[in-house]
Order: C-alpha cells, then structure tokens, then sequence
C-alpha cells in the first residue's frame, strides 16, 4: 500500500499530468485546450499553498532555534517579529481600507531602504574584490596567467565601456563593449541557454517515463 | 559434469555446491591476510603483495606449504570454505579470543598460551599396551570429511585413507599436539634407535638418503595411536612380537619417542608433500625386487603406509620397534628366519654386523654397500628441494611483540618469507582514476609543504591595520565617487548624458517602438519582476518606461510573480502618475507559480483581482476590452534577475508569439537578453541599466530624470572601480611576496 501511495500514484499524476498539458500544447484543439489551461490553474494554486507552506516552516526552523537558545538563537527572534509584524500590517492594509497607509508607510520607509541598502553594499563588496583580484590565488603557470588577465581585461572594458565616457577613448572604450558584449558574451551566453533548453527538456521526458521521479519517495 | 569429491554425486557444469551432500565443487579462493585479494588456491604468496597466503610454522623445511589456508582462515586446508571447521574447546578455554580476531589466530594464541603451560599428564605418557586416547580435538578432526586431495589419493592408491585430512598435521603441530621445537629435535638425534626400520644401517643399505630418515620428527606423537594390529600382521613379524612380550621397562622410558608407527606416520606425511606421479618417481619403485617379495613392508610403498596407519592397536608399535632393536628384552631374528632379500637388508644386529652407533651420536657417513639386485636410484630435483636445511632448522625464530600476532612464535617467518622468490617482473599496477591520482597528488604537495610558521602577534596586529585600512580607502573612494557629482564637484558635469553609446542607443530604439505601437487606444502590459534589492537600478528604468506611457495614454496593466512587486508597482504609480490618470491604471497583484504563473497570467489576464481594492479586473476601466496577453499593445518586462527574463520570453514566445516584448534589465542581466535581442528577435528592445534609463527618459517631454542624475556618479564610480581593480593588481602582483 505505501509503494501505491508514495511511489506509484505520485509519479502516475505527475507523469499523466506532464502528458495532458504537452498534449494541449501540440493539439490545441477545444477539449486538450480546456484540460491544458485547468491543470496550469491547479498548478497556481497548489504553488501558492506551497508558498503557504514554505512560510510555516521558516517560522517552525526559527520557533524552535529560538526555544531552544541554539547558536544565533536573537537574530531567529528578530526575524519572527519582523516577519510577524510585516505579515499582520500588510494583511491588515489589504483587507482594511483605513490601515492601507500604514502599510503604505511600512513597506515605504522600512522594507524598501532596508533592502535597497543591502542591495547598495553589493558595489562594496565588488569594488573591494575587485581590489584584491590579483593577491587572491597567484597564477600559476602560463594558462592561469591568461585566464586571469583576460578576467581582469574584461572587468576594465566593460566597466569602462559602459560608463559614458566623452572624447575618442569613451567611444573607443564603448566599441569595445559592445564588441566583447556581441561576440564572446554572447556566444557563452547562448550556449548556456541551448544547455538550460536540453536540460529541461531532457528532465521532463525522464519524468514523463518514469525514470525520474523528484514527486515521490524513492 | 562435475562429480562431488565427498559423495560422488554428479553434478551439473558450474554447480558450486553438490545437490546431495552440499559439499564445495570448486576449490575456494584464498584470501590474502594483508590486502584482502583473493587468489587461485594453489597459490602460496599473494599476487598483489606478495604475502604469504599459507602460515608457516616451526619446523617446516624450507618453508614450502603443507596446505592452502582457506579463504576465511577459519577452516582447515583442503577443506571447502562453506564447511564448519571442528570446534576447539582447549584452546578457547585457555586465550579467550579478541574481539575481530579470526578464528584460526584465536586458537593459535590459544596454543601458545598452552606451550607455556605445563602439560596434562596423559599427553606425556601413555601407558603400554593402551592406546593413547585422543583428545577431543583429534576426535573431531578425524569426524571431518575427507577432503578432495585425499579423496584424489585414495582413488589412485585404492586404498581406504584413513578419516583424517591433511590438516591434521599441521593443525597439530599449531596447535602444541605435535612435539615443541626441542622435542624434534631431541628426537631427531633419538630416531634411529627407537624407529626400526629407518634404522641407519638398513636405510644405509638400501640407499635411503639421510635427509629423508630425517622427515621422521615432523610426525606428531599423536599419530602413535595409529597402531599395527597384532592380527593383520605378517607371519613373519607375528613371530618376531611374540617373542618381544613382554616388553622392557625401557619402552616405558621412551614413550615419548617416536616409534615404528611414527615413522609410518611421517612416511606418510613426505608421501603427501609428494606431487600426484609419487609412485612412478618415488626411489621406492626403481628397485629391482622380486614379486613375490613385495609383500614385505619396504618403507618407500605408501599402500603399506597407509595399511599401517589404520591399525589402531598399540601393542604392535612396541613389537615392531623391538625388531629391529636388539638388547632392549627382544632377541633378535634367526638369520634363517628371514627371507634371503631381508637378510640382506637386516640390521647389522641380525646379520652379525657391528652394532650400530649410540643414538646420540651422529651418524657417520658410510657409503651405502651394494646390494645385488638394488639399483642405487637417482634423486629426482623436486625431492631434492624437499631436503631441509640444517641451518635454517637452527633459526629460533622470535616471538611477536605486537599486532594480531603478538605472542605467537614463528607463524611468520620471516627468512622464508623472505627468500621466497616473488612474483616475476614488476608488481601489477595499481587501477586509480585520474581523479584519485590527482587527488593523491595534491595531498602529496600538501603533506610536503613546510609547516607555515606563526606569524608574531604584532605583525598579524598590523596586518588587521592594513586590511583595514584597504578597506576604508575602497569604501572611501567609491562614496565620492558617488557624491561629488551630485553635489556639482565633478569636471564633466553636464556632459555625461548627452554621450551616446550602444547601451543608449538600444534604449532609443526602444522608445521608438512604444512610440510606434502604443496609443491612447491600446493597453500594455508591465510586469515588474524586482524586488527592493535591485530598486535603486530598476525604478530608473520603470519610472521612464511609465512615464512614457502615461505620456502617451495607453492604459497600463501591472503584474508581478514576485511578491514584492505590487507594492514596488504601486508604489511607483503613485509617484509618476497625476491622480486624474490613475484610473487608467490596474494592477492586478501578485501571480505566484513563477513559469506555470506566468502562462496562467498571460491567458486568463481578466480573470484576476485589483490588487489594492480586490475588485474584479473585469470590471476595471483600464482592462475594458482585455482578456488576455493578445489583447494588449506591447509587453514590457522589467527584470532584475535573468531567470525571469528567460522564464517571460520562453512563455510569451510560446503562447503569443506575435506580441510585442520588450525588456528594462539590469546591467547584471544584459548578457542574457542580448540573445533574445540579437539572435532570435524575440524581443522588440531592451532598456539597459541606469544608461539606458537616462537614455530613455531623455527622449520624454517632461526632460531628463534621476536617471541622468545619478547616471554622472554612475561613470565616476566606474572609473573608480577600474582604477581601484589597476591599483590592486598592480599592488599584489609586484608588490611584497610575504602574504
């Protein structure tokens, strides 16, 4: 019974699923069509339970790190009152009209520049190891040594190309841009996306037949 | 077919067990104590580490092995390795075991424990007449099968082999049964007087070699209980013990001496070093004797050996050694008693003959007489390698001192083990991935590498300075960078936004296409895929994207698959849009299920809810005339991250593939929509970072921007982080080596 519920019938849906809503998309005629767009919706909603979910957890993790005095123990407090307090004033400006500024308020000057300014160190923390590029792992070897000026030669032509410089070096450095931008980026860039294409779809038939079953116990 | 060596069943090809008594096919593989490999079982030394795969044990000439060690260790030689191996209780009794010790080391530490110890009374003298009573462990050896080798034996010899494998010798002699080295060799110097027909003269006379009268003490006293049984003897020796009772007082002094019995017994244990054509090589063979003659026991037929071993009784030793020992109370045969062949093959005793030397004294080395009708033979080499050493015999070999072995003495010898010749040509080589080559590399460098040595406190005090120091002076730098334009201390002031470069030019070319499809009449679709974090880059984007269309009174539908970004849409809507056009705004909150989210959104786009009054989208005016993603003019994608870019191009290019998609990105994912851009046209333009925010909202009626404001302090820092990445390269690469 537990091989039924836990491993056949899970992979069953999953796969049937999988089936029905490709089958839409390579037949869109009205039934297949109809079928396709209902199972996407039960996917939303299921997604948003997941979400549900996922919250209740992170409050189970920090509930019982906090109980339990465990290493870190005041930073899973700050982050359940924090959470706590963003959830019940959002949710209060959502269902009542009169707290709608507070929320306004709240996600205004609280969550914003919080996270605007975490997202502000993000250019010190570049610039500081961009400073400490070289003195991380001396080259060894010739190969090393390409590798790393080509880093940091990178580094210098997009930075300086992407900042409007004025007079023949800006433009000079902006041509070569948009040059490293075409050509190398471009071309490494593609080749990851044609990779994430055959890896997703190499990943749906296997779950399509069976081999793959990330929806149930192995 | 394969047919049971224990039953005879015959069995199918490839069968490993019998059908009927479940007895081993095949021989199993050895087990190589040290590395674990398995080996054929005929091999003596290991053919990985060139172990020894075969217990040496004190007293074995030359170090050759008397049987293969099974495959768990734990069961005698010659015995399938699926079968139980014969409980020892003495031995369990005295050493118990240590935990994950094998068995077989367990008994023999045991066996050691009761060398040291003084031995019961029954083990050292027997009583005349009696046969010795066997010990448990004997009892049990010989209710063990008889194995494949002997089975092989007896087929050949057609001779019952007595139930007793050849484990038995060396079972015995590890486990204390046999005589300790000093007793060997006390009984080496005593054999020729005790043991009658290995009696010097008459080996002498026959041509037997020396070395082989000497395979005698390996015969474990135990085996004297193998008696000749008064009534299966032949005439002529049934007259000679009648006349030999009663025994002397003597024989009861030397009861610990090998007799006539042992001297069967360690015939029988050379015939079984012998290799299977023993009886077409055996010296025995070659001579010349009379057929009718036969039927006396010569010491080299093995039938008669064994004939001999399962007699039983114990009298007949005593008889059998008074025969050919005069003046120990039994009178020595009439010459005319004897056949004429025997008479020439008698002790000097019964021939006349002087008497031989004393048993303690060495035998001295008389030229073997001729004997009509014996031809002399030729030792062959593989006998020849079979004699003992008398110098490696000397060797006392140490008792280990620690390990598995600690206490034992000579299981492994060393000297053998060490001129045993290896295996020919170099060792195999070692199967390692290139990975684990690698990998034993860099552990080899690692083990390698000089201990670093501590660095002083005040030198890692002033070491936390200077870190510190780099730190602000990068923090420092990239502050006024950001400043100083902004306050109007920046040499370009004012320059800066009127340069164009490729990032502005694709803005422009952005602008043109909402300028293009996008009026009063039409709806566009803005979905603002960002979060907090990534504000201070993308409101610039979003704030001159909505700009314009308010600018050109197309209504505007927002939506996120994040949940932050209602509110960062709302929030922005409030700031850009006069109150009287609010109305020409719906936003329709958060859409969770990421990809499956966004197919679903861009379908049943009316099937939603206001995100701020929770009304219906339907009954919105800015959704009048819009049920899905083909009802709107364009589609701008505001992202932050590339995952939502590619997430939004793969579900729109799918489902609508002839819509207008247009991208505001980071700078971080610019690489990702180039493809999209340039490869494929599956985006109609993008707006790249704060440059191309600055382009863009240069091209609004209302002017420029934050966009261009901040877009000064953008190139300064830019400036500021390449010259920073130059100082430290320059620094660390040709600066001090001492880190």
């Amino acid at each position: 019974m537990d091989r039924l519920t836990k491993r056949i019938l899970p992979t069953a849906v999953a796969s049937a699923v999988a089936l029905l809503t490709l089958i839409g998309y390579l037949v869109p005629l009205d039934p297949l069509v109809s079928i396709r767009d209902h199972l996407i919706r039960w996917a939303v909603i299921i997604a948003s339970f997941a979400l549900v979910l996922g919250l209740l957890n992170l409050f189970r993790v920090h509930s019982s790190r906090l109980l339990g005095r465990q290493k870190g123990w005041p930073y899973s407090l700050a982050l359940l009152l924090a959470a706590l307090a963003s959830f019940g004033i959002t949710a209060a400006g959502l269902l009542l009209e009169p707290m709608r500024p507070l929320s306004a308020l709240w996600f205004n000057s609280v969550l914003y520049p919080l996270q605007a300014s975490a997202g502000g160190l993000v250019a010190f923390v570049l610039g500081l190891a961009a400073f400490r590029l070289v003195r991380s792992r001396r080259p060894n070897g010739l190969s090393e040594t390409l590798l790393l000026l080509t880093f940091v030669l990178s580094a210098l032509i997009v930075l300086l190309g992407t900042a409007p410089l004025p007079g023949p070096v800006g433009d000079l450095l902006a041509s070569l841009r948009q040059l490293w931008m075409r050509v190398p980026a471009l071309a490494g860039m593609r080749g990851l996306l044609i990779g994430v294409g055959l890896g997703t779809l190499v990943m749906g038939l296997r779950v399509v037949f069976w081999l793959d079953r990330p929806h149930s116990e192995p | 077919m394969l047919y049971c060596p224990k039953c005879g069943t015959a069995n199918r090809e490839g069968s490993r067990f019998c059908n009927v008594c479940a007895a081993a096919l095949v021989p199993a593989e050895l087990q190589c104590p040290m590395c674990g490999a398995s080996n054929p079982p005929d091999e003596t030394v290991c053919t990985r580490c060139s172990a020894r795969l075969v217990p040496l044990v004190p007293g074995e000439g030359e170090g050759e092995p008397r049987a293969a060690v099974p495959q768990d260790l734990g069961a005698p030689p010659g015995e399938p390795a699926g079968e139980p191996w014969p409980e020892q209780d003495a031995p369990e009794a005295a050493a118990p075991s240590a935990p994950g010790e094998a068995d077989w080391l367990s008994e023999l530490r045991a066996t050691v424990v009761e060398e040291e110890e003084p031995p019961a009374a029954a083990e050292v003298w027997q009583p005349e007449g009696v046969a010795p009573t066997p010990s448990s462990t004997e009892e049990q050896v010989t209710e063990v099968e008889i194995p494949p080798w002997m089975a092989g034996l007896e087929e050949e010899t057609g001779t019952a082999v007595a139930g007793r494998p050849e484990a038995l010798d060396w079972l015995e002699e590890v486990r204390g049964k046999a005589p300790s080295r000093e007793e060997e060799q006390a009984e080496e110097t005593a054999w020729p007087a005790d043991s009658a027909p290995s009696a010097p003269g008459w080996a002498e006379e026959v041509g037997v070699p020396e070395w082989f009268q000497n395979l005698g003490p390996e015969t474990p006293p135990a085996e004297a209980a193998a008696a000749t049984p008064e009534q299966e003897l032949p005439d002529w020796l049934r007259d000679l013990t009648a006349e030999a009772l009663p025994p002397s007082p003597a024989a009861h002094d030397r009861s610990d001496q090998p007799s006539a019995p042992d001297r069967i017994g360690w015939q029988q244990a050379a015939d079984e070093a012998l290799p299977a054509p023993l009886d077409d090589e055996t010296p025995g063979d070659s001579l010349s004797l009379p057929a009718a003659d036969r039927a006396v026991p010569t010491v080299m037929r093995p039938e008669e050996e064994e004939r001999e071993t399962e007699r039983p009784s114990a009298p007949a030793p005593a008889a059998a050694a008074s025969v050919f020992a005069p003046g120990e109370g039994v009178s020595p045969p009439e010459p005319g008693e004897l056949p004429d062949w025997l008479s020439g093959l008698a002790p000097p005793e019964v021939t006349g003959a002087p008497a031989p030397p004393s048993q303690l004294e060495p035998l001295p080395e008389v030229p073997a007489p001729p004997v009509e009708g014996l031809a002399r033979a030729e030792i062959p080499d593989w006998l020849e390698a079979l004699r003992p050493r008398a110098d490696a015999e000397a060797v006392e070999e140490p008792a280990e001192t620690s390990g598995l072995l600690q206490g034992l003495r000579g299981t492994l010898l060393a000297s053998p083990a060490v001129s045993t010749p290896g295996p020919s040509g170099a060792p195999p080589a070692i199967a390692a991935s290139a990975a684990s080559v690698a990998r034993a590399e860099l552990l080899q460098e690692l083990l390698s590498r000089p201990a670093a040595p501590a660095r002083p406190a005040k030198r890692e005090a002033r070491r936390r300075v200077g870190w510190t120091i780099q730190r602000l002076m990068v923090g420092l730098l990239l502050i006024a960078a950001i400043v100083l334009p902004m306050v109007g201390v920046w040499p370009l002031g004012g320059q800066i936004p009127q340069i164009r470069t490729p990032v502005a030019d694709e803005a422009v070319a952005a602008f043109a296409v909402v300028e293009a499809q996008v009026d009063a009449q039409s709806a566009v679709l803005v979905a603002f895929e960002y979060d907090a974090t990534e504000a201070d880059e993308m409101d610039r984007i979003a704030t001159a994207l909505l700009r314009h269309l308010i600018e050109r009174g197309a209504r505007i539908i927002l939506v996120s698959t994040r949940p932050e970004g209602p509110a960062l849409a709302e929030r922005l809507t409030a700031q850009v849009t006069p109150p009287t056009e609010l109305g020409r705004i719906a936003n329709l909150g958060y859409q969770p299920g990421q990809a499956t989210g966004v197919q679903d959104l861009l379908v049943n786009l009316s099937a939603r809810y206001e995100y701020s009054s929770g009304a219906p989208a339907a009954g919105l005016d800015a959704m009048q005339g819009i049920a899905s993603a083909g009802d709107v003019a364009a589609i701008w994608v505001l992202c932050g991250q590339a995952s939502d870019l590619r997430t939004w191009v793969e579900q729109t290019s799918s489902r609508y593939p002839e819509a207008t998609l247009l991208a505001g990105v980071s700078a971080r994912a610019e690489p990702v929509a180039r493809p999209y851009l340039e490869g494929t046209d599956q985006l109609a333009g993008t707006v790249t970072g704060l440059a191309g925010a600055a382009a863009y909202e240069a091209g609004l009626a209302g002017g420029a921007g934050l966009a261009s404001f901040f877009l000064e302090s953008l190139a300064l820092a830019h400036l500021a982080v390449a010259g920073i990445i130059i100082a430290g390269a320059v620094v660390f690469a040709f600066g001090s080596r001492n880190r």
